[in-house]
């Protein structure tokens, strides 16, 4: 027996490792050296690799970890970003995939199933595939392409060793697995999600059993006299049509109140972004200067990814998105180009009319649904099943109490997004830059264009969905008719070598004519988009610095609007913290404290005194509008608000939440302790985010942050010259290059970021003209 | 003496082998090796030392990150123990242990301790 003693000790050993515990990872991999991620080793190893058909290619890495990419072939060029993407954002890249193909709760247990519900029923992975079979006829050039990034990253993941994959693979016990060459297509639909979709109509719907409809159009307007547009030169000179009432179908009744709905709060919640190019005739240099922050989540890694692609000797720089191979935000020596988000409604819910047959009423006939049943591997738990019904409308699912079929701009493959960025990479001016974005089909986008002429332009790319009427809230789904057709815009929003001289775009109305109506009700609060129109307008002959200034511009666009309403009703202890405050959302102000609790205060109080629980906020630059114009306030028991016995229970409210929350003493109240921005990693995992900061800035500054702490704001910021003499350009990334937590490049950039600063772009034309932190060479 | 010497230096490989390998089945056959021969009785003692050592020599050799060992203590709330000593301790605890139940299987019936 006591031959066998040890080895009875190793077996209980064995097991105590090898058991899956829950909530940990798997021990024996995680703490057995070997396997650890001890073993993951972050040095930056110069490389010769052996790489059957892309000889001669070379990936430089820069001490920011920016690959410089020299190739070529643009096969070679995509082989290097694929191969680039999967060495710094593999953890990114696996879950970015397994979101959009429904098969997150495969890694991440049933946390995850209701996402995996959600993607499975468009089941995207199999449309990629059939358009990316259809390209491959249409388009054999950009399709090799894709196929040369699948290459790239594959081949990073041939050369892994299983235990260098990034941590996150060792915390949730699961390997990395291949890229596949459409997975560009299927991967513009997890943007889609991010800049489109929204329930808001389900929301609208559901406001009628709260609201009477002239309460809902006072409240919830398609548009108001206070729009303000990208576009002036395209508004038909008409004042804003107004609409009434909603155009709802009458016989529609909700029951539900749809809690939880993806909500869009028009600009409460808002992922918007800036950018503005300024013409050479505009400038002290007289070049054309483009410059683009796009507002989304500031995690741990970000969206984006800077990547320098050389091809013989032409650079194109800029920002690339993990899963595509092409520059999304940047430049060539020709052109620059940058984008915002259209914010309009893309999505349509359709209640369709059903009986005990499993059939729905289509055109006065009974049409089968037809069920889809989808297996869902769920870690550490059975396997989940979920049926979904493929309808006329699209795919429907039991929302609230209802079948709903979902018409979402995500579906449509009819144009080609990559098309558009690798046409934009050969376009020579602004003009052959808008031939490009002709093919760009979804998210719709504000692109800004520069050109080394000196010519700048903006063209607002992608579908609407232009109802017959201005609608909101849920459609009836009875007739073929009834399904809202998506309208290709790009040819009528555009504005190329304006007279003015410069453009801007910030996610506010395009147009204030009728037009808008029809686009959306989700625009963005236009006082981003007033701010940078007013500094273009009253400047005379900018410069880089003009211009970086405004990227960190940090006073409140609403101010204006709300100033003499807040100097009106402060009580006089805090009177004197806004002698002469202009509004600036500094760190240090006091000002900017008080008047940030107090104005959300105000939203919440007139929306509560509106819905009560119901969660769905009218927004609140009409609000804001409405205190300015000193206009009143109805209510839905036909009353009226009485705004300055609100106000005064705000303000005892707002200071009483200050007390408590920073000290009796008010100059103890900075709006750097008010406001700080976090940077979470994607997993939100406390320890793999960095440390919320004080943090100038808010939801209605140039300089944007929305949430507190604030985790949405500028991703990054690019600053870019163009002329003759060749391309000048200064970027800085939200956060860093590399996935890696603990790597050096993994959040290097964030304190360049919060100081609104940059780094300087060298742009070398050949591998020998760059000093290299790393450099990888295939051979 | 110098024989005992050489095996305990082709220990200390085995272990150095098996830890900086990569795969936990090469790393458990090397460390069973360790105890498969010489068929003579070995301690507890003697093979957590060169368990350890041969640690020591690969946390020397290949330094793990500073900064990620900073966020995954944080992860997983270690605030005494460094994740590197845990993973020490279980490592050098598998080869111990792999190694023992193999010496103690392949032993001839009453061989004498090699220390005897």
């Amino acid at each position: 027996m006591r031959k066998f003693f040890w080895l009875i000790i190793l077996v209980v050993w064995g097991v105590l490792l090898s058991y899956p515990w829950p909530g940990l990872p798997p021990l024996s991999d995680f703490l057995l050296y070997p396997t650890s991620v001890m073993r993951i080793d972050y040095q930056a190893v110069n490389l010769e690799i052996e790489s059957l058909g892309y000889q001669g290619l070379e990936i430089d890495y820069d001490e920011r970890g920016v690959p410089h990419i020299f190739a070529r072939t643009e096969e070679e060029l995509a082989f290097g970003m694929g191969y680039s993407h999967a060495k710094d954002r593999l953890f990114q890249l696996e879950m970015l995939r397994r979101t959009v193909r429904g098969r997150l709760s495969e890694v991440a247990g049933a946390k995850a199933l209701p996402s995996d519900k959600w993607w499975l029923k468009f089941d995207f992975e199999t449309q990629s595939q059939s358009a990316f079979e259809r390209m491959k006829k249409e388009e054999p050039k950009l399709t090799a392409i894709f196929e040369a990034y699948a290459d790239g990253f594959n081949q990073y993941l041939q050369n892994l060793r299983p235990e260098e994959k990034p941590l996150e693979f060792h915390l949730l016990g699961f390997e990395p697995t291949p890229m596949q060459a459409y997975a560009p297509i299927m991967l513009i639909r997890y943007m889609d999600k991010v800049l489109t979709y929204s329930e808001n109509d389900l929301k609208f719907s559901a406001l009628r059993n709260h609201l009477n409809p002239e309460l809902i159009a006072l409240y919830y307007p398609f548009i108001t006299e206070y729009a303000f547009p990208t576009y002036p030169e395209l508004d038909s000179g008409k004042t804003a049509v107004f609409y009434d009432s909603l155009h709802f179908e009458k016989s529609l009744e909700v029951q539900s109140n749809f809690e939880g709905a993806d909500v869009r709060r028009s600009g409460d919640n808002e992922l918007g972004s800036n950018n503005w190019a300024v013409a050479g005739s505009q400038t002290q240099s007289g070049s054309a200067f483009l410059c683009n922050d796009t507002h989304l989540k500031l995690a741990l890694p970000g969206t984006w990814y800077e990547a320098h692609q050389v091809l013989n000797g032409k650079i194109i720089h800029g920002f690339t998105i993990p899963g595509s191979p092409f520059v999304i935000s940047g430049f060539t020596p020709d052109l620059a180009w940058g984008m915002t988000n259209a914010t309009w409604d893309l999505t349509e819910f359709y209640a369709l009319e059903t009986n005990d047959k499993g059939q729905y009423r289509l055109d006065g006939a009974w049409e089968p649904l037809q069920a889809v049943t989808q297996k869902i591997p769920v870690k550490g738990a059975d396997s989940a099943v979920f049926t979904y019904y493929q309808t006329y409308f699209g795919p429907a699912d039991t929302m609230g109490d209802m079948l709903l079929a979902t018409h979402w701009i995500a579906n449509v493959y009819e144009r080609n997004e990559m098309k558009a960025f690798y046409e934009l990479t050969r376009a020579k001016s602004v003009r052959e830059g808008y031939e490009a974005l002709q093919n760009f089909g979804h998210p719709p986008q504000n692109f800004a264009l520069a050109d080394a002429r000196g010519q700048v332009g903006m063209v607002t790319a992608g579908y609407a969905m232009l109802h017959p009427k201005p609608s909101r809230g849920i459609s009836k789904g009875t007739h073929r008719q009834q399904k809202v057709p998506f309208t290709y815009m790009g040819q009528r929003l555009k504005v190329l070598e304006p007279s003015k001289g410069w453009v801007e775009s910030a996610n506010h109305h395009q147009v204030t004519d009728s037009l808008a109506a029809y686009l959306n009700s989700l625009f963005a609060p236009s006082a981003r988009g007033r701010r940078i129109s007013e500094v273009l307008n009253d400047s005379v002959l900018m410069n880089q610095k003009d211009l970086a200034d405004l990227h960190g511009d940090v006073i409140d666009g609403e101010w204006g609007l709300l100033k003499r309403h807040i100097l009106s009703t402060v009580p006089k202890e805090y009177l004197p913290f806004f002698n002469a405050w202009n509004g600036k959302t500094d760190t240090a102000s006091i000002a900017a404290t008080l008047y940030h609790v107090y104005k959300w205060n105000l939203v919440d109080s007139v929306s509560t005194a509106l819905l009560g629980d119901f969660d769905f906020r009218p927004a609140s630059e009409e609000i804001f509008y409405r205190i300015a114009q000193e206009l009143s306030f109805p209510m839905p028991k036909g009353d009226t608000l009485d705004l300055a016995t609100l106000s005064k229970a705000i303000w005892y409210q707002t200071t009483s939440e200050l007390k408590d929350s920073y000290g009796q003493d008010p100059k103890r109240w900075s709006y750097g302790k008010y406001h700080t921005i976090y940077f979470k990693h994607l997993t939100g995992i406390e320890a793999l985010s960095h440390p919320p900061f004080a943090a100038a800035g808010g939801p209605r500054t140039v300089n944007v942050s929305t949430g507190l702490p604030g985790t949405a704001g500028p991703s990054m910021r690019t600053l870019i010259e163009l002329s003759s003499a060749g391309p000048k350009a200064k970027m800085v990334l939200a956060g860093g290059q590399n996935g890696q937590p603990g790597h050096p490049n993994y959040s290097d950039q964030i304190e360049t970021w919060r100081a609104v600063d940059y780094y300087e772009l060298a742009l070398p034309k050949t591998a020998t003209e760059g000093e290299w932190a790393q450099t990888i060479k295939f051979k | 003496m110098a024989k005992k010497y050489r095996f305990a230096l082709l220990h200390l490989a085995f272990f150095f082998g098996g830890l900086i390998s990569g795969s936990t089945l090469l790393f458990l056959a090397l460390s069973a090796l360790c105890g498969f021969f010489p068929r003579i009785k070995q301690g507890f003692g003697y093979y957590l030392l060169l368990a350890v050592l041969a640690l020591v020599l690969v946390y020397f050799l290949n330094p793990p990150e500073a900064a990620l060992l900073t966020r995954l203590e944080e992860l997983l709330g270690l605030e005494a123990i460094p994740f590197s000593a845990v993973v020490g301790m279980v490592t050098a605890l598998t080869m111990v242990f792999t190694a023992l139940a193999l010496n103690r299987l392949v032993l001839p019936k009453n061989r004498s301790s090699s220390r005897r």
